[in-house]
């Protein structure tokens, strides 16, 4: 995906959860959200135990 | 010298708060060239000592100066936590309940220190205050995000402060400043009355610059709290008179993995200095560690992310732009990530159980390098270049998203400061405090004096 692709598919996604994107801001958010998807590939690959149904009370 | 022999002098008559004050309040004057400080109430703090003078003689903290991190409200005074945002809130009602219990033991509060934007960062290079520069080299980060308070301490302005962490703001600058600070267990001190950044690993601790009189803040800091619903309620254990000699017998891990990859050589010195003073000494590991500074990432944008919503919504100009970036990243992660991360954090808290089993106390470096320069956005570890602010914890995330006590402590090494984690298991902050003694009563760990530059 080309940096403009990435910009337009994070624009589309911050619509989607009712949050605008103005254009200064695109390449800093772009460049945390790359960084936050490969932490969340980490994370995504573990095999946790499941929660606590007690922990799922919590808010 | 502890605190002890000044308070006594205090309670004694000897001396008075007030011109223990006033010595305070002098080195504060010359802090323009630190920056620690976003406010000082040199009139509130006067007439507070004035009243531990007169008032009868037995007082813990009789007269001790300190700082709070600039998210602890204060009665009166709306709490900034490092944003023009919170201008609008409404003044505080009352005090946090660790400012209130300091004051409580006759201590007297100098002024609110400087941070990262809501805690978000670990270098306190606030976007709207400027940076708070490090005492022992002022063109050097002080870390963060409890910058302020660490080197407040760190420059002799007052002998203890309070900070918060949340992925590691206490343990790095204390760290990068070269003193002692302790993020107790999860749920051990309350936070109530404190801006929360990420209810889910937020913690609050003290910063000083020496065991005993981190143990002695410490012990006036413990205790329940209805307010915090997260503060649990079981008794003060409290460190007292430290036994010093008991850390020796301690069975000690030295964690390896995770936790020396990408360390600089200084780094690894600190650690490899105090590991070799332990007879009991093995190679710890800790499987999982990676997942779980990982985890602690993810927890913290989206966490953050959710709480700063509707002001990320409708004034993100406002932010600082390095938060605001990465609270506007958080926003956009998948709901299942949240749920991911909180059974990996019940394996992990499982994971260090059994380690527990093996050892009374873990070693790992505090952070990966020494102070960098102000404004470097990057520092290079394991060969490749990262980001400052979000990188210098990563010996500490993993450690705070299991809510294990952790004291950052400075070794005395040449050079700029650089710190170790010990590590506990829940609810044993003691074995910290009489580990650390040990160490320095070994010469191992010491603070070293910083006056306060000229500005």
């Amino acid at each position: 995906m080309t940096d403009a692709q990435q910009l337009e598919e994070m624009k589309a996604l911050a619509k989607g959860v009712g949050i605008d994107i103005p254009t200064p801001f695109a390449a800093g958010v772009l460049t945390n959200l790359n960084l936050l998807r490969r932490h969340a590939a980490i994370v995504d690959q573990a095999d946790p135990v499941d929660l606590d149904p007690a922990e799922l009370l919590i808010p | 010298m502890t605190l002890r022999s000044d308070i006594e002098a205090v309670n004694s008559g000897a001396r008075t708060a007030a011109a223990w004050l006033e010595q305070s309040l002098g080195c504060t004057s010359a802090d323009e060239g630190l920056n620690c400080l976003t406010a000082v109430f040199a009139d509130e703090a006067r007439e507070a000592a004035q009243t531990v003078d007169l008032a009868p003689c037995g007082q813990v903290l009789a007269g001790v100066p300190f700082v709070a991190k600039d998210l602890f409200d204060i009665a009166g005074r709306t709490t900034m936590a490092g944003s023009i945002l919170n201008a609008e809130h409404a003044p505080a009602g009352a005090d946090a309940t660790a400012v209130a219990r300091l004051k409580a033991a006759g201590a007297v509060l100098v002024g609110l220190a400087n941070m990262d934007e809501y805690a978000y960062g670990f270098s306190t290079e606030n976007h709207h205050l400027g940076p708070t520069r490090n005492p022992h080299d002022p063109t050097r980060i002080a870390g963060g995000s409890s910058g302020g308070s660490a080197a407040a301490v760190a420059a002799g302005m007052v002998p203890i402060s309070l900070g918060s962490d949340t992925n590691g703001s206490i343990r790095v600058p204390a760290s990068l400043c070269g003193i002692f600070g302790l993020k107790p267990t999860f749920g051990r001190l309350s936070r109530a009355g404190t801006f929360p950044f990420v209810a889910s690993l937020d913690h609050i601790g003290p910063f000083a610059r020496c065991v005993d009189d981190i143990a002695l803040v410490y012990d006036v800091l413990q205790g329940s709290d209805p307010f915090d619903p997260a503060c649990v309620d079981r008794p003060s254990d409290l460190a007292g008179t430290l036994d010093r000699s008991i850390g020796r017998t301690f069975k000690v891990g030295l964690l390896d993995g995770w936790f020396r990859q990408g360390a600089t050589t200084d780094a690894l010195a600190a650690v490899e200095k105090v590991a070799t003073a332990f007879a009991n000494l093995r190679s710890a590991n800790w499987a999982g560690a990676e997942v779980a500074r990982s985890s602690a990432f993810c927890m913290t944008a989206i966490e953050g992310a959710s709480f700063h919503f509707s002001r990320l919504s409708r004034q993100a100009a406002s932010f600082d732009p390095a938060v605001r970036d990465r609270l506007l990243a958080g926003a956009l992660m998948p709901a299942h990530l949240g749920q991911q991360v909180r059974r990996v954090r019940r394996s992990m808290i499982q994971e260090v159980d059994r380690l527990f089993r093996d050892f009374d106390l873990l070693i790992a470096p505090a952070t990966p390098c020494s102070a960098p320069r102000i404004g470097e956005a990057t520092i290079e570890i394991d060969g490749v270049e990262v980001p400052v602010r979000a990188n210098l914890g990563i010996y500490t995330q993993p450690v705070s998203f299991v809510g294990l006590p952790a004291l950052a402590s400075p070794v005395d090494l040449p050079g700029m400061p650089i710190g170790v984690q010990l590590i506990a298991a829940p609810w044993n902050e003691r074995v910290l405090l009489q580990a650390a003694a040990w160490l320095e009563d070994r010469g191992i760990l010491a603070s070293r004096p910083c006056p306060v530059p000229e500005a």
